[in-house]
């Protein structure tokens, strides 16, 4: 169902109100009040086609010098990246004063520039930042940086960090403490993007929860600027369980197999999410010794957390691990007597699961099967 | 005698007139508050990375369940490319609701399908399941089809969501043609926030006309006929200006059926879809939040205005009135289920805002609207209508509604401007200043005969319903 | 004059590529999507295919099971943003030739696509 808001009222209310003043002599008032209406909203309406017409008038022009702009800066960019033979800043100075005329082309050129640097890699870097400069786009940013609205700050903040171009401390540093979270975040990205040692210092003092679009981000950092990564073991005992989650993705992230003991410990984390991650990682990394580990936990651990140790013994682990599982998958666990039976399947034929199995009566079906096992093994 | 019928008039006047009053300073803060929103989010999203999204490996994964009813036409096309969707992981469950055609025999043959074995999870109870198929070719991997017995689009979906292997499901008409970047950017609220995001939601744009090639988009074209552009104002009016200030109250009581993506332990918590009513995309989320409420937990639901999701408008004048008549089933079964929360301080916005606001404006709008009318036929009858008195009143509401589509049109050149060409501008205008006269009877029309179908004791239409809407030979 | 097929939808990317190998000495075709690129393996004939992965249309995936089935000659080099290890070692099963991950060196590329033109 896609709901619409109905139209204005019209109908009613014309009809209705005009009924209010039937035959009501000394209402009139109101009809006179209602005519002004009329035609303050005839006015209004005359004002928005006006704007609807300027916009697309505006923005008509805006899209093909656009368009135009982009393609010789891709032509420009790449006689400048690929073509030894030219002057590289006559042709830098000449291009920028026959197209760089308002702050919209400055802004396009920005863009263009990130996009190139996103793409590209080794000796292109550096010719790009020689673009960034040479056409005064950074001196165009730092004059951003210093304007008052957020977005624009932001937008300095953003590319700056993107290019990983310093600019002076003092600049940034109030950015941390600033009220948009938009500002704090790109803060934040800036000095990551932007240090050579120690990128993740911050986190020693962050308080609030990371955001996945925030670890998305770290990581994507991380992954492309050389800076040294940082052992994320060292944020392992962090109060604030969104980080630990985090430096236990990156541990996978970045194959910091040494770190695989501190990993063992998150086991036992107050926090679920924690364990959760732990589990996941482990079970990926295909560290065998943690099995036994989760086997142990398995009967105090939540739902999700069970399910998962299933799916890990499903990747590290053997038949008989999971059936010492089965006395503690209780018959009112359903949703867990499933992914045991998928699970089972991943052991191939050695299961009788199969034929026990009825989907309509799969808690009865459970409560045989838990005998039969429990059987069996003592039969063994 | 005479005295009483005065005094009846002026109460109803009265009554009619401070009506009138509260719809029209409800649209006028809805417009401020849209305005405002849209500027943010333009801003916010001047500068994104989705780059760094598509190469995370730690994005979470997403199931989207596609319902097939019958679609046979345009089953392979839609999911073919549906497969094609930009994002690191993602499965697409198609689940075929019992079709009458040969919309499972192929899918089989398209995608190479072979049974797998039946195990699935409980966690809503469904109609009976026949199968569950995956492709051979590893190009289509993340593809898998259930086919089951027929139980309605609720059943289909909580089918799926018993299915699906993943912890973010997107539910999308498996009709509907979306953008290849649409997962990416519908995840975005879930990756933001600090509170728990339960769901979110996108604006729904009009496919009719437009052209299509192997399901996507190429060119954003007016529809044809009078009434696919009536309702393109409608939709811009409804989300542009509607949905975008309910989600900067955090207040947003629908997430169309069409495209919405939900956290699946909420929708478990909360019981799946409701088949027994024929609103069920809204009932779900209304019952959502009032589990997430009632148990106190902060959460929230997102909301994204970039055009994502593109979807066929009924183009005949008896669809779409069908269409209005079981939205109006759909939100009055809602609101009655859940008539608790209304005006409900305990809820907050939701009980004291959001209900309330539907209560008004989309259940009695229509039926003040049509009792008005039917008054209105009496005192021409009685000779009582001063013609004069009445000119002047249809001027001003008729320029508050013309005034109101305009905003609605400015909202869209400001924000996306997706109808590129100068003439659908002078069209939608133009639509603009007939809509109120000539479209906007049907649907309210519609919305009183839902009403009387309701109290009738006409539950669902089943197949009916389901069939309504698309279909009509695109792609 | 060897020819090269790029398929890519970003035009940063085509444009950077499309000069820095005709500058190599290639001949460079440019398809911008799947089903373009579908066409214009029927009409012609190259020596090398550079494709991204996720493409408009018909995914990297299903072009590249469909070169590797219709054309098992033409060597296949992948472009792709992905960093993901499943997702690489599946391009190699399908047999394609070499995987480049973007940002990438246009001076380390197209080394590359010497490499695996030499060893045709």
């Amino acid at each position: 169902m896609v709901k619409v808001t109905q139209a204005p009222q019209v109908a009613i209310e014309f009809i209705i109100m005009l009924i209010a003043l039937l035959e009501l002599e000394e209402w009139s008032f109101v009809l006179k009040v209602n005519l002004l209406l009329s035609l303050f909203f005839l006015m209004l309406t005359l004002l928005f086609v006006g704007l609807v017409l300027y916009l697309r008038i505006q923005k008509n022009f805006k899209e093909a010098h656009r368009k135009k702009l982009e393609s010789k800066f891709i032509d420009f960019a790449n006689t400048f990246l690929f073509d030894d033979s030219i002057n590289t800043s006559k042709e830098l100075a000449d291009f920028k004063y026959k197209n760089l005329k308002s702050s919209y082309d400055h802004k396009l050129l920005i863009k263009q520039v990130l996009i190139f640097d996103e793409n590209l890699k080794g000796e292109s870097t550096v010719l790009i930042k020689e673009i960034f400069y040479g056409l005064g786009l950074y001196d165009f940013l730092i004059k951003d940086l210093n304007r008052s609205q957020w977005f624009n700050k932001a937008r300095a903040l953003f590319a700056f960090s993107k290019l990983g171009i310093v600019v002076p401390d003092h600049l940034i540093m109030p950015l941390l403490q600033s009220q948009r979270v938009e500002l704090r975040q790109h803060a934040i990205l800036y000095f990551l993007n932007t240090s050579k040692t120690d990128p993740l210092v911050f986190l020693d003092n962050l308080e609030d929860r990371l955001t996945l679009w925030q670890q998305v981000l770290i990581e994507n950092s991380l992954k492309s600027f050389e800076v040294e990564i940082p052992d994320f073991a060292r944020w392992l005992k962090h109060k604030e369980a969104s980080i630990v989650v985090f430096c236990i993705k990156m541990i996978l992230s970045f194959n910091q197999f040494q770190n695989i003991p501190f990993l063992l410990d998150c086991l036992d984390h107050t926090s679920e999410r924690v364990r959760h991650q732990a589990i996941h990682v482990l079970q990926v990394m295909e560290v065998s010794e943690a099995l036994q580990l989760m086997l142990a936990h398995f009967p105090e651990e939540t739902a999700a957390n069970k399910r998962s140790i299933l799916y890990a013994i499903g990747k590290i682990g053997t038949y008989q691990d999971l059936q010492t599982l089965v006395p503690f998958i209780h018959k009112e666990e359903e949703n867990l007597q499933i992914d045991f039976y998928k699970i089972s399947g991943l052991f191939g034929d050695e299961i009788p699961v199969k034929k026990l199995l009825n989907i309509e009566t799969i808690t009865k079906d459970w409560e045989d099967f838990q005998e039969y096992s429990i059987n069996r093994s003592i039969g063994a | 005698m005479q005295l009483n019928s005065i005094s009846v008039i002026e109460v109803f006047s009265v009554l009619f007139l401070i009506y009138g009053l509260i719809i029209i300073s409800g649209y006028i803060f809805s417009a401020f508050f849209s305005i405002f929103e849209i500027r943010d989010y333009k801003r916010r999203n001047n500068f994104q990375d989705d780059a760094a999204l598509l190469q995370s490996a730690n994005l979470p994964a997403i199931s989207v369940l596609a319902p097939a009813y019958n679609e046979e036409a345009n089953v392979v096309e839609n999911i073919r490319s549906l497969l094609t969707l930009n994002y690191p992981s993602f499965e697409i469950v198609v689940i075929n609701d019992g079709s009458k055609d040969n919309s499972l025999q192929r899918l089989i043959e398209t995608f190479q399908l072979e049974k797998q074995e039946l195990i699935y999870y409980h966690h809503v109870q469904t109609k009976k399941i026949k199968g569950i198929y995956k492709s051979k070719i590893k190009a289509y991997k993340n593809l898998r089809v259930i086919d089951k017995e027929n139980g309605g689009k609720a059943d289909a979906l909580n089918t799926g969501i018993n299915c699906c292997i993943y912890d973010l499901i997107c539910c999308i008409d498996v009709d509907c043609i979306l953008e290849r970047n649409s997962l990416l950017k519908l995840i975005r609220p879930f990756l933001n926030n600090t509170k728990r995001v339960i769901a979110s939601g996108g604006i729904i744009r009009v496919a009719n006309n437009c052209i299509i090639e192997d399901g996507r988009i190429i060119e954003v074209r007016l529809p044809r006929t009078f009434l696919g552009k009536a309702q393109i104002l409608e939709y811009f009016r409804a989300f542009l200006m509607g949905r975008m200030a309910w989600s900067r109250v955090d207040g947003l009581l629908l997430i169309s059926g069409a495209f919405g993506m939900f956290d699946k332990q909420t929708v478990i918590e909360a019981g799946g879809y409701n088949h027994h009513t024929v609103g069920e995309d809204m009932e779900l989320l209304v019952r959502m939040r009032r589990v997430m409420r009632e148990q106190n937990i902060p959460y929230t639901v997102g909301f994204v205005p970039d055009p994502l999701c593109w979807t066929e408008v009924p183009e005949s004048t008896q669809i779409l009135s069908r269409q209005r008549n079981r939205w109006a089933r759909g939100t009055v079964e809602t609101l009655m289920l859940h008539k608790k929360m209304l005006f409900n301080p305990k809820y907050g916005i939701l009980g004291l805002l959001s209900t309330p606001y539907w209560m008004f404006f989309e259940w009695f709008a229509p039926i003040i609207e049509f009792v008005g009318i039917l008054f209105f036929i009496i005192l021409v009858i009685l000779g009582k209508v001063n013609f004069q008195v009445f000119g002047i009143f249809f001027l001003v509401i008729y320029s508050f509604s013309i005034l109101f589509s305009i905003t609605a049109i400015f909202f869209e050149e400001y924000s996306f401007q997706q109808y590129k060409k100068p003439k659908y501008m002078f069209m939608l205008i133009l639509t603009a200043l007939l809509e109120p006269i000539i479209y906007h009877p049907i649907v309210m029309w519609a919305a009183v005969k839902g009403n009387i179908d309701l109290i009738q004791g006409k539950k669902s239409w089943g197949e009916m319903s389901r069939t309504g809407l698309g279909n009509t030979g695109k792609i | 004059m060897q020819k090269i097929l790029i398929i890519e939808d970003n035009p940063m990317v085509v444009r950077s590529l499309e000069f820095k190998l005709k500058k190599d000495g290639y001949e460079v075709v440019v398809a911008e999507e799947g089903r373009q690129a579908m066409k214009l393996l029927e009409e012609q004939i190259f020596d090398l295919i550079l494709t991204d992965l996720m493409l408009p249309f018909v995914t990297g995936t299903q072009i590249i099971e469909h070169i590797k089935k219709t054309y098992p000659k033409i060597p296949v080099i992948v472009l792709s943003t992905s960093t993901q290890e499943d997702i690489i070692t599946d391009a190699f099963k399908m047999g394609v030739d070499d995987f480049i991950t973007k940002p990438f060196s246009p001076s380390e590329l197209s080394l590359r696509v010497k490499r695996t033109l030499a060893k045709q």
